[in-house]
């Protein structure tokens, strides 16, 4: 088993991705422990100067840097030939990504390339009293949690779910080791083209692939007043849907429609005002993650499919909470 | 009078009429065979009361008496001529009441075919809209044959110089002749009493091709009616060896159902309660009825030129499909035919085909269908909470080993639907206040499969009924309580084409029983309370429960009922019959709403219904008519256990 | 146009998963199984690709134990062609990369021009079986994918797939793996005729020694990563309903709880 403990740091833009953060403070402790080294990789074409600082201050050892002018754009096929070559050679004994986007592709793809084991969408790291590192992990869409070890594995992968684990505070006197690493692409090795990234604003996100959904209902009352829905939407990135109620009093399109005749959505947070939650509603909307009801009618049945609820004028409370939500964003 | 010649005119068009009747029948024999001969005598007493007795065109009185009078004077006559073949007697031996009633007979028939062409042309109501040429001819033609005849027999009176006493309206019509001399009074009375005949044979020529046709096929249905509890559907049997299900080619529809095609005489009483044509959606069951049957006639023609028939389908072409996907199977228009003509059998196989056969459906029902086969409830909940909501109640499972003479069906609705979980517990807590020895299935019941059926999934539903049956068999179930009204029907009159002899009662007749029986007592707080009741298809016109909910609700102090104008036999639907419940509903206004409107003329302080998709209808109806908050609408049962809590 | 389809057999989406007294594995008795949901998109996906260009085959390869026939035969149902069913024992308790392995090894050997998996199956949740395959059949592969367009020459496809904040255009040569995110399609329902058909369909079985694996690296024996234990997630608590003196003491404690308690925003 070599040595080191990896972690792939990962850009939006041209910030570091909180979760690479989160990663690196959780993991010095085990590092520290087994007397290993932490180190950040980042791979692209021109990393920023301040993003390996920035990693040393949540305790990064040492930050590679592999640079190539063919991974100007996220590829598997570039990413992860950078990243393996580079693993084969150094050979690491973690090595840990975001559970993103990016993250899951890339450590999939390196994973079978280095015959790594693989845990997916962590939500715990930690080291056994044998002192062998296990994750934590959700299956069944978090209907059973269960501890991973890696018996086997030459070298231990996992992506960690952000936003889970709690990052220590940065510590910006620490510096790291910064070393930079130009990997081998050939003409060939980049077998996809990208043709177009297109950005999609929140509110154009179809609702069965949005991450988080405000409906509303009967309760809005009129079409005009789903415009606070939306103005909420976009602080927090979330599609605005509608329950039939609102749909057939013609204040949203049957597009719109959540429920068992319209959309069946599984969002991560869904927010739902003015919606009284019948068993129709939640047929299309009851495997969300975490499902929020505002309602002023405290019987209302929503309440008791709910994980928060407020029982309240939704007029009063929707503007409030995109204030306080915009005031969370802001403080990142 | 009669000439040797006349023969002859009869002959001609008797065979012009069997060559048509003939046609007619290979088009009626194109279909599939089946067996339908149950009940001769039966069949013979409904052709006296239905048919002669009129019983059901009865129902309604205006169209109901213009049709009698019409009858009577079209039939009796005919009646008398053949007694007067068969015993060679002529009318005088009859005695003058006879001749009085004849001539009443006569007048009323008269006075029918004015009412039918005032009601037609004046009055034009929305059901008659598709009057043809045909239907002025028709009212002619039989007008002018009354009429000669009058005229024939008041020339008789004033040629004979009898008196008028026994022929009033003969002798009014001698009036008109009066001026004439005798020897012009007899020619005239030839020449129009060989009018009058030529007419008579004319008619009968031309029955097969015309209205008229209705005499026959009209009277022949009812005796062809189907027996049992309306609104059972045909069991498929063969999934593993068939080639295709449901019909999606008009031969593919059973002979009775062809004949039903022209057994319609378009009186469109259908159409005028049909839930779904009143609320503007694109099916009227007498449309479909005759779109069939001009379809059928097409279908019968001879090859054209290129040998081809016509080339429209059955499905898309001749019935669209939101056709077939409109009706909400509350069979109201099976109740008010007068002649026993059926749509829903026709419906449920070309929704049959679409889904067997097609995967062509609402969009919205294939979750259904899914939720149904994987958790064995439409919305897709986990099956193993399906006990949950007795937990709290101390009602035994038959898992746990529990045995009872009853067994409480809760239904998916009662099972999973936070509302109706109310009325679920409501019929718990009364049955263990009444002392009842009952079980619940838990987590083992299973979806009785009636919406599967009626959206066309009879591969689902079998299997559905398989799994039931298993349970059913495996805890000795003998008798079923159920909540829900299509449950109820499904178990009660659907499951026994699988052979099962449990009993089944609906939570209304049981409940009745209960106070019968001195084991609840209702009080109820006394406070006056106008209640509508809203009918169940399901209960009423599919199993004729609409004393048991009504004396329910009556037996609770201060409940006094209120009815809608469309109640018991002709209650309108509230929209989520026949797998509706499932199905958005794009097209026309909303049934619900529509229902809901029905109810609040009647300014009730509250609605009751004893069904899951009913209250559901209504309760929505009521929040988007924004009286939620000020007329409730709940299950009986929930108003029978506040009156017991009282 | 052959497609191949990565099939797996699930628990349905609503079932109830217990976990052993022992914590070693999960109870799965009594649970109704289904396709897993983002394989059907795939199946779907390649149905339709044969509607496009037809003379083609469409072939599930599913691995896992018996039970796995049923959804074998839904998949046929619905309209595919044929299927591989690697069934054996052997071939169980593996990883991500022991069964992205062993399907490898059967379909190199197969005819195809596109390869489609869903993005994760929802039992283990692991994502990484469609990305692995491709790997091990040096094959590129798009991830994610809610749009799929394959060039008139059978030579490239053109995908969309799902980015955070949008979504990305890709190309790529034939053949490929692609894995079906929610949106591609929506998967028909097999008519009667089709699942009667496809009681009479090929299911070719396939043990572990025809896939001539060493044993070392496949199932139990290969797998990199194990379960030690599991658990049940404590049950869902009845709603907190947020209090406050007033709506906007209400609005800023629930925007808090979703932030730091809920981990949702």
């Amino acid at each position: 088993m070599g040595k080191g403990m990896w972690v792939f740091a990962e850009l939006a833009e041209t910030a570091v991705r909180k979760v690479t953060f989160e990663i690196l403070s959780n993991v010095r402790p085990i590092a520290d422990k087994k007397g290993e080294e932490v180190c950040a990789v980042f791979v692209g074409k021109t990393i920023p100067e301040a993003a390996a600082d920035q990693c040393a201050a949540y305790g990064a050892h040492k930050v590679y840097i592999i640079e190539h002018d063919a991974l100007a754009s996220y590829t598997s096929d570039g990413y992860a030939k950078a990243l393996a070559d580079f693993i084969n050679k150094q050979q690491p004994s973690i090595v840990l990504f975001g559970a993103t986007v990016v993250g899951k592709d890339l450590s999939a793809k390196v994973a079978a390339k280095v015959n790594a084991g693989l845990a997916t969408d962590c939500t715990a790291i930690n080291l056994d009293d044998s002192g062998n590192f296990n994750v934590r992990r959700p299956m069944y869409a978090g209907k059973v949690y269960a501890d991973i070890g890696f018996p086997n594995a030459p070298i231990i992968m996992a992506s960690i779910r952000p936003n889970v684990l709690i990052p220590t505070p940065p510590d910006a006197s620490k510096k790291a080791a910064v070393e930079k690493v130009t990997p081998e692409i050939a003409a060939g090795d980049i077998r996809v083209t990208i043709v177009e990234t297109i950005k999609t604003a929140a509110a154009k996100v179809d609702l069965t692939e949005a991450e988080i959904i405000i409906s509303g209902g009967r309760g809005m009352k009129e079409a005009a007043n789903f415009k606070m829905l939306e103005e909420m939407a976009d602080v927090i990135g979330a599609t605005v849907g509608a329950s039939r109620a609102a749909v057939d009093a013609g204040w949203k399109t049957v597009s719109d429609q959540v429920g068992q005749t319209g959309k069946v959505v599984s969002p991560n947070l869904y927010i739902a005002c003015g919606i009284s939650g019948s068993i129709q509603h939640y047929a299309g909307m009851g495997t969300s993650k975490v499902i929020v009801a505002i309602n002023k009618d405290p019987e209302a049945p929503i309440f008791t499919k709910c994980d928060y609820g407020i029982v309240d004028d939704l007029f009063k409370i929707v503007p409030v909470m995109t204030q306080e939500l915009k005031k969370l964003k802001a403080e990142g | 009078m009669l000439t040797t010649l006349d023969p002859l005119w009869v002959l001609i068009a008797l065979t012009i009429f069997t060559v048509g009747m003939y046609r007619r029948y290979r088009l009626w024999m194109r279909g599939q065979k089946e067996e339908r001969i149950e009940g001769i005598g039966q069949r013979l007493m409904d052709f006296f009361v239905y048919a002669i007795g009129h019983r059901r065109i009865l129902k309604e009185l205006y169209p109901g008496l213009m049709h009698l009078f019409i009858f009577c004077a079209c039939a009796i006559p005919i009646l008398v001529i053949a007694a007067v073949q068969v015993t060679f007697s002529t009318p005088h031996l009859f005695g003058n009441f006879f001749s009085l009633f004849l001539d009443s007979v006569g007048s009323l028939g008269l006075l029918g075919l004015c009412l039918a062409a005032y009601r037609r042309y004046i009055l034009k109501p929305d059901r008659l809209s598709d009057t043809r040429a045909e239907d002025a001819i028709a009212l002619v033609w039989v007008f002018a044959i009354i009429l000669l005849g009058f005229c024939v027999e008041g020339l008789r009176l004033s040629i004979t110089g009898e008196t008028g006493v026994w022929a009033p309206a003969g002798y009014v019509f001698s009036a008109l002749f009066s001026g004439a001399r005798p020897e012009t009074q007899v020619g005239i009375h030839k020449v129009l009493w060989r009018i009058h005949l030529f007419l008579v044979i004319g008619l009968i020529a031309c029955t097969p091709y015309t209205k008229f046709l209705h005499v026959i096929t009209s009277a022949i249905n009812i005796c062809l009616r189907k027996y049992g509890p309306p609104g059972v559907l045909r069991q498929i049997k063969d999934f593993e060896t068939a080639e295709t299900f449901g019909v999606s080619r008009l031969d593919e529809l059973t002979r009775t159902q062809l004949f039903h095609l022209d057994a319609c005489t378009r009186c469109g009483r259908c159409q005028d309660n049909c839930p779904a044509h009143l609320t503007e959606k694109p099916l009227s069951p007498k449309k479909l009825i005759q779109d069939l049957k001009a379809h059928m006639d097409e279908k019968g023609r001879v090859p054209g030129e290129n040998g081809q028939q016509t080339e429209k389908a059955l499905i898309g072409d001749v019935i669209e499909h939101d056709t077939i996907w409109s009706c909400t199977m509350c069979l109201n228009c099976h109740s008010q035919c007068p002649v026993f003509i059926t749509t829903v059998d026709k419906t449920i196989e070309m929704r049959r085909n679409l889904v067997l056969m097609e995967s062509n459906f609402p969009v919205e029902v294939q979750a259904v269908f899914k939720n149904m086969e994987n958790n064995s409830n439409p919305w897709g909940i986990g099956r193993h909470l399906r006990g949950d909501w007795a937990k709290e109640l101390g009602v035994k499972t038959a898992t746990e080993g529990a045995s009872a003479d009853i067994l409480l069906y809760a239904g998916c609705a009662g099972a999973f639907d936070d509302r109706y979980k109310k009325v679920s517990t409501a019929v718990v807590k009364i049955l263990q206040k009444a002392g009842i020895n009952f079980t619940i299935l838990g987590a083992e019941e299973g979806c009785c499969g009636d919406s599967a059926r009626r959206i066309g999934n009879e591969y689902l539903y079998d299997s559905l009924v398989q799994y039931n049956l298993g349970i059913f068999r495996q805890y000795g179930v003998k008798k079923i309580l159920t909540i829900c009204p299509h449950c109820y029907n499904a178990l009660k009159n659907e499951y026994p084409q699988y052979g099962t002899t449990f009993e089944v009662v609906h939570h209304t007749e049981f409940f009745l029983e209960l106070i019968k029986q001195g084991k609840i007592s209702l009080n109820g707080s006394g406070a006056k309370m106008n209640v509508c009741y809203h009918d169940s298809c399901f209960l009423g016109r599919y199993n004729e429960l609409y004393d048991q909910p009504r004396k329910l609700l009556t037996s609770i102090r201060g409940v006094s009922l209120v009815e809608m104008d469309r109640t018991l036999d002709r209650s309108f639907c509230c929209g989520a019959g026949g797998g509706r419940m499932w199905m958005e509903e794009h097209l026309g206004k909303r049934i619900n709403e529509a229902r809901t409107e029905q109810a609040l003329e009647k300014k009730p302080d509250a609605i009751a219904t004893a069904c899951p998709y009913c209250l559901t209808m209504f309760e929505d109806g009521l929040k988007s008519k924004n009286v939620y908050d000020t007329v409730k609408a709940m299950d009986i049962a929930e108003y029978i256990l506040n009156a017991m809590k009282e | 146009m052959n497609s191949i389809v990565c099939l797996k057999q699930v628990p349905d989406t609503e079932a109830q998963i217990r976990v052993k007294p022992d914590g070693s594995d999960v109870l799965l008795q009594d649970v109704k199984f289904i396709i897993n949901p983002y394989d059907e998109y795939g199946v779907e996906e390649a149905l339709k690709l044969k509607e496009k260009f037809g003379q083609s085959t469409v072939t599930i390869v599913c691995l896992g134990p018996e039970r796995c026939i049923e959804s074998i035969r839904t998949a046929l149902a619905m309209g595919a062609d044929k299927a591989v069913h690697l069934d054996d024992p052997a071939l169980d308790g593996g990883d991500a990369f022991t069964t992205a392995r062993a399907l490898a090894e059967q379909i190199k050997g197969m005819e195809y021009d596109i390869i489609f998996c869903g993005k994760q199956a929802i039992d283990d949740d692991a994502a990484q079986v469609g990305v692995a395959l491709a790997e091990y059949l040096n094959i590129p592969h798009a991830n994610l994918v809610i749009k799929v367009e394959v060039s008139a020459d059978k030579k490239k496809v053109t995908v969309n797939r799902q980015i955070v904040g949008g979504e990305e255009v890709l190309e790529l040569p034939l053949p490929c793996v692609l894995t079906a995110q929610k949106g591609l399609n929506e998967p028909r329902y097999a008519s009667l005729p089709g699942i009667m058909k496809a009681k009479k369909k090929e299911v070719k079985p396939v043990k572990a020694a025809d896939l001539k694996l060493d044993a070392a690296r496949i199932g139990a024996a290969g797998a990199k990563s194990k379960v030690l234990k599991c658990y049940s997630p404590p049950p869902r608590t009845a709603a907190q309903i947020v209090a406050g003196e007033s709506p906007e003491e209400k609005a800023a404690k629930l925007a808090k709880l979703l932030r730091e308690e809920a981990k949702a925003i």
